[in-house]
């Protein structure tokens, strides 16, 4: 990651520097995304981590190795005040960049960022980051909340487990929660039943979260307070879709036309048709 | 009638009071903790037994109140009460409407315990780690397929690695280097299904005693294997026709915990040249003409090699690793290569001056041999503080190619001949203390050649001497040189200056003997010191390099310094008086380079060099020597000294939704040298010597490059330069300065549909040269379409490229058009390829050339329509 990379992503999240960095969350969950890559031949891809935790009233999911890059970034603006507005003295701004920089190098994770929601308990509202806009917009609706219990029980990851259903961005989701832990959350915008969301797909089995790790006791941890930047818009629905459905067919890789064989050049494509994390969401 | 309606009221009053009872009653209250304070999120359930289903819930908002709905048709339900902080509560209550408050009891919660599965990817320290299983697709057969997949990595059409743009420094499997730079050969050949994880060692340091202390930019790449893998390969073969066609290849890799080999073997005559998979991407190719070289049909540019190649190739080669203790290994391989290629065109080639003009019309046809046999022994030793790589590689190199050329209608048939035996050692030693290494490296290179040139028959026409047919004559040279250096190299920070600095010494030996020599007859026609050489050449050098850079956000600075002394000694044998040489040329060649990052990401970089120099890669000689039929060539008795000034500007960036990149440069170059090469030329052919004549040449260039994503899936690349050159030519006694300027512009086109790939790549260059007064045209169209087939199908291919040349004397064009077909077959488990190559029927491959005063047009034959099938499997 170049300096100045660095030193904006500090300066856009800079006033946590002057907040504090870290809260006691009240619990944190680690879910594991699994998504369909190729609907003819039901290939899956898995193994992609979200974290969702919660403070008060506020709630967060985001990808998690994103969640980590970004504690590392912030944490050097608060080590370093005046860093965010870049108002060290040059020397010293330049040595802190640097070790940005090996830190980074050395510590980065791979991620693709894709989501970033904020839960409002008290409202019981949701707010969803557009990751590939070019300006701060955000989906701004309903905690996804309206379920439909069932009398279905099952073991699921070794625990009692009940069955809910709901529909919700044009998708049906079939829930299993446990309410031996009485946490009414789950993965991405999916709250309000009386229990833990342990897991929850659609119905087409197309997007599947599973719970994989979780931390009951109230510790600290990073937290982000501009995970939602302030200048951020809300969108409608039809323009939340519309741009990451832009994004999945017209990935914009460029630079290698002529460079690499057409098979390669058709799997990339595919692999990206193939990339139905990125239609989570429909306009229903 | 009112006792009608009271019985009426009577029959329906229970109905309605049992309507009453299956509303749906409430229960509400308040939540609280053992402080009596709210208590939000605590869940309450209604369930018909303790262990039964759930059939409501509610949920306390932030007052810590709820309302929970009963469900009807029960007499008593089980409420339940949990927190997350809480111990739950439970207990039977009627199901009517009612308020009921709660107060909960602290408690501690036990926590599950879950399982973590496998990542697609993940990172340690430095170490990117690709699970292939969910890496890969159906369809890879070698690595080299997956790794194009891989982020961050690209692989060139001749198999070069690269990660972020830069080469990768080291190719491992299971950590040990066993192909050293020729890894080509494991990344076709080597099946995916033997392979468990790819690893990326970013940054990576092969050398474990400058671990920490040099951090180079480049990364490695390991292979993981999956756990009872010892042995993985594939088998190759096709047929085909016309004439009979064939190509088989096989290969192996074997793997135990201290050993690793590969054995490859192939044979082909279809235009292939398998050669190139040992091609060594660690080093860095070099280039030198050569002394001496037969008259052949000039090979099509641009071409695949299947299009034009007649060839008859056999490799063969093996790789050998031994680990013989935890930080040391020894290495060894060997390959070799026998090919017969045949060359056959046509060359029409005028030479002008302005005044005269003299042309030469050939019918060129020759076949080709070489045998080439290569061994290298390696031996490291990589320790945390001591570090010892020492190689010694050995190379044959034989080549005899028979001409039968006719020459403006007349027999000229040419035998040329040529052996080289290379022996190079080389070695780095490194010693770490502390945070310290010193270093110490070193090579000695040994090289003989022996090149025979037979032409028959030959006109003699060189300056100061009468021109003289002679039935047969052979050219015939010897070279042998001795090739050493030592160096030690360090690198230090001070501030933000980065330095590095190599010091050492270098030195070059070489000795020439030349004769050219009437075969028949044996009278001497041809006077020894006109013809003949006998020269010793040596230069001592010291040196230093210096490299300084610095790095800010914004700003970036490079001053390199290469500063060497040599010490050059040059002795002609046979003219002791005129042929002896001693100078101590001092060589600098300082360049500056900045460049300055603007805030939107575009980068504007200046550049200066300066080059005190002298043409060091030519070896000096008086006497003439004929390096090909009809050309004569001799140097002067001094170096040839430069002084060259070289300025260049270059702007790059891309608009802020990166849907465009764009670069454009300017380069301005300026030389100043002391010889100029004096060329004369008549019915006979041309001859060329360098005499002492200062002169200055001025070149400009400037070149653009636009990327644009123009929509979806439709890429668009526009390529385009222009050269503007100036410079001076002493022909046939007459001093002039020609001018030359040569503009191009290449358009690539790629649109990807759901399952095809169409590419498109038009392009045209236009040259000028005023000394043959003549403008050409250079048109060229690439044309490919690739399709999927439904349904497992496989795939097919149309390929359609044409080329045309225009000039005031002649048109020429060549239209070629292959088809391919490939599928899976016999359970997935063979690949088969049908190809069609040159539909069209095409014969021959036309083109025009400009040179300095040479106006040509050539023609050389193609492969005719061929088709060929081929299967492959992987073991």
């Amino acid at each position: 990651m170049t300096r100045w990379i660095s030193l904006a992503i500090t300066c856009v999240f800079g006033n946590v520097c002057y907040a504090q960095l870290t809260k006691t969350v009240d619990y944190a969950l680690i879910y594991d995304l699994s998504y369909i890559r190729d609907t003819s031949a039901n290939e899956y891809h898995s193994g992609y981590e979200c974290i969702a935790m919660r403070v008060g009233d506020e709630g967060r999911f985001q990808d998690f190795n994103e969640y980590f890059n970004d504690s590392i970034l912030i944490s050097f603006g608060e080590r370093y005040p005046g860093l965010n507005t870049a108002s060290l003295p040059k020397e010293q701004l330049d040595a802190v960049l640097e070790e940005i920089d090996a830190t980074m190098a050395k510590w980065q994770k791979p991620s693709t960022d894709k989501y970033r929601i904020v839960k409002d308990f008290s409202s019981n509202r949701s707010k969803l980051v557009s990751i590939y806009s070019m300006t701060p917009q955000h989906l701004e609706q309903p905690l996804a909340q309206d379920w439909q219990l069932t009398t279905i029980q099952d073991t699921i990851a070794g625990m009692r487990c009940y069955q809910a259903t709901t529909c919700y961005g044009g998708r049906n989701y079939v829930a299993w929660y446990n309410p031996d832990i009485p946490i009414s959350d789950g993965p991405y915008v999916f709250a309000g039943l009386p229990g833990l969301i342990v897991k929850i797909s659609d119905d087409k089995n197309w997007y599947s979260f599973t719970l994989k790790r979780l931390n009951l006791k109230p510790h600290e941890r990073f937290w982000n307070e501009y995970l939602i930047l302030p200048a951020s818009t809300p969108v409608s629905r039809e323009i939340f879709v519309r741009t990451m459905k832009e994004r999945k067919e017209n990935p914009k890789m460029m630079g290698l036309i002529g460079k690499e064989p057409e098979e390669v050049r058709l799997q990339r494509k595919k692999g990206f048709n193939k990339r139905f994390d990125l239609l989570l969401e429909q306009n229903h | 009638m009112l006792n009608h309606l009271v019985l009426l009221l009577i029959c329906l009053l229970p109905c309605f009071m049992s309507n009453l009872q299956a509303q749906e009653k409430q229960l509400s209250g308040t939540v609280t903790d053992e402080n009596s304070q709210p208590l939000p999120g605590a869940n309450f359930l209604a369930k018909d037994a303790p262990e039964g289903n759930i059939l409501k819930f509610a949920i306390t908002d932030g007052k810590g109140h709820y309302q929970l709905s009963l469900p009807p048709g029960k007499d008593s339900l089980w409420i339940e009460v949990t927190h997350l902080t809480q111990n739950p509560q439970g207990r039977w209550l009627a199901n009517e409407t009612r308020e009921l408050d709660w107060q909960l009891q602290p408690r501690t919660y036990e926590l599950p315990v879950m399982e973590v599965t496998q990542e697609a990817v993940t990172r340690r320290g430095d170490t990117l780690i690709f699970d292939v299983a969910q890496l890969r697709e159906k369809s890879d057969q070698n690595i080299e397929q997956l790794l194009r997949r891989i982020p961050g990595i690209t692989v060139s059409p001749d198999g070069q690695i690269s990660y972020q743009d830069l080469p990768i420094s080291k190719f491992y499997i299971e950590g040990l280097d066993l192909l050293e730079g020729r890894y080509a050969i494991a990344t076709r050949n080597l099946n995916v299904d033997a392979i468990r994880d790819v690893e990326i060692l970013e940054r990576h340091q092969p050398i474990r005693a400058l671990d920490s202390i040099i951090v180079p930019p480049n990364a490695a790449i390991n292979l993981r294997l999956k756990s009872g893998i010892s042995f993985a390969g594939t088998v190759e073969g096709g047929l085909g026709l016309s004439p009979a066609l064939y190509d088989v290849q096989g290969t192996g890799f074997g793997f135990t915990r201290k050993q690793q080999f590969n054995a490859l073997g192939s044979v082909n005559n279809v235009g292939k040249q398998r050669a190139s998979d040992y091609q060594d991407f660690y080093q860095g190719t070099d280039f030198t003409r050569p002394l001496l070289s037969p008259t052949l049909a000039t090979a099509p540019f641009g071409l695949p090699t299947e299009a034009y190649l007649d060839n008859q190739e056999y490799t063969g080669s093996l790789s050998f690793l031994r680990k013989i203790s935890k930080r040391q290994q020894l290495k060894l391989s060997s390959l070799v290569v026998a090919d017969a290629v045949h060359y056959q065109g046509r060359n029409n080639s005028i030479f002008r001056d302005g005044n005269n003009a003299v042309t030469f019309n050939e019918r060129l046809s020759a076949e080709q041999r070489i045998n080439r046999f290569n061994t290298r022994l390696l031996y490291e030793i990589n320790r945390k503080r001591f570090y010892l790589n020492s190689t010694i590689e050995v190379d044959v190199d034989k080549d005899e190619t028979h001409a039968d050329n006719v020459v403006n209608e007349a027999p000229v048939p040419e035998r040329f001949g040529r052996e080289v035996l290379s022996v190079d050692g080389d070695f780095q030693a490194i010693v770490r203390h502390k945070q310290k290494a010193f270093q110490l490296s070193g090579t000695l290179d040994y090289r003989e050649r022996d090149v025979v040139l037979s032409v028959t028959p030959l006109q003699v026409s060189v300056p100061d001497f009468p021109l003289l047919l002679l039935d047969s004559v052979a050219q015939s040279a010897r070279l042998s040189s001795l090739n050493g250096d030592v160096y030690t190299s360090m690198a230090s920070k001070k501030g933000y200056w980065r330095i590095s600095r190599r010091i050492g010494l270098g030195f070059e030996r070489e000795t020439m003997s030349s004769t050219l020599q009437e075969r028949q007859g044996g009278t001497e026609l041809l006077p020894a010191d006109l013809f003949q050489n006998a020269t010793r050449q040596s230069i001592v050098r010291p040196y230093l390099f210096q490299e300084l850079k610095r790095e800010t956000d914004r700003h970036y600075w490079v001053i390199k310094l290469p500063l060497s002394f040599d010490l050059f000694t040059y002795e002609d044998q046979l003219r002791p008086t005129t042929g002896t040489l001693r100078q101590n040329i001092f060589i600098a060649k300082p360049d500056l380079g900045y460049s300055y990052r603007f805030p939107k990401g575009q980068f504007l970089s200046f550049g200066y060099g300066f080059a005190l120099d002298y043409a060091r890669e030519k070896q000096l000689f008086q006497g003439y020597i004929l390096r090909r039929n009809r050309f004569f060539d001799r140097t002067s008795t001094d170096v040839n000294r430069s002084r060259e000034h070289n300025f260049s500007a270059s702007l790059r960036g891309n608009n802020p939704t990166l849907t465009f990149r764009y670069q454009t440069s300017l380069s301005a170059n300026l030389a100043t040298i002391d010889l100029l090469a004096e060329t004369s030329f008549d019915a006979a052919g041309e001859s060329q010597t360098l005499v002492q004549k200062r002169n200055t040449r001025r070149r400009y260039t400037w070149d653009g490059k636009l990327i644009w994503i123009a929509g979806s899936d439709t890429e668009l690349r526009l390529t385009t330069d222009y050269t503007r050159a100036n410079y001076p030519v002493l022909l046939n006694d007459r001093v002039s300065r020609q001018f030359y300027d040569q503009g191009s512009l290449k358009v690539e086109v790629e649109q990807v549909f759901s399952n095809a790939v169409f590419r498109a790549s038009p392009g045209v260059i236009r040259t000028f040269n005023d000394l043959v007064n003549l403008v050409q045209w250079q048109e060229k169209l690439e044309v490919s379409y690739y399709q999927e087939l439904p349904r497992d199908w496989g795939a097919a291919r149309l390929q359609y490229t044409y080329q045309g040349f225009r000039n005031d004397a002649r048109v020429t064009t060549t239209n070629l058009l292959g088809l391919s077909y490939e599928r899976k077959v016999f359970n997935d488990n063979w690949e088969l390829r049908l190809m069609g190559r040159n539909l069209l029927g095409t014969e021959t491959y036309q083109w025009s050339g400009i040179d300095v005063y040479t106006v040509s047009s050539s023609s050389f034959l193609l492969r005719p329509r061929q088709l060929f099938v081929s299967l492959k499997r992987s073991i």
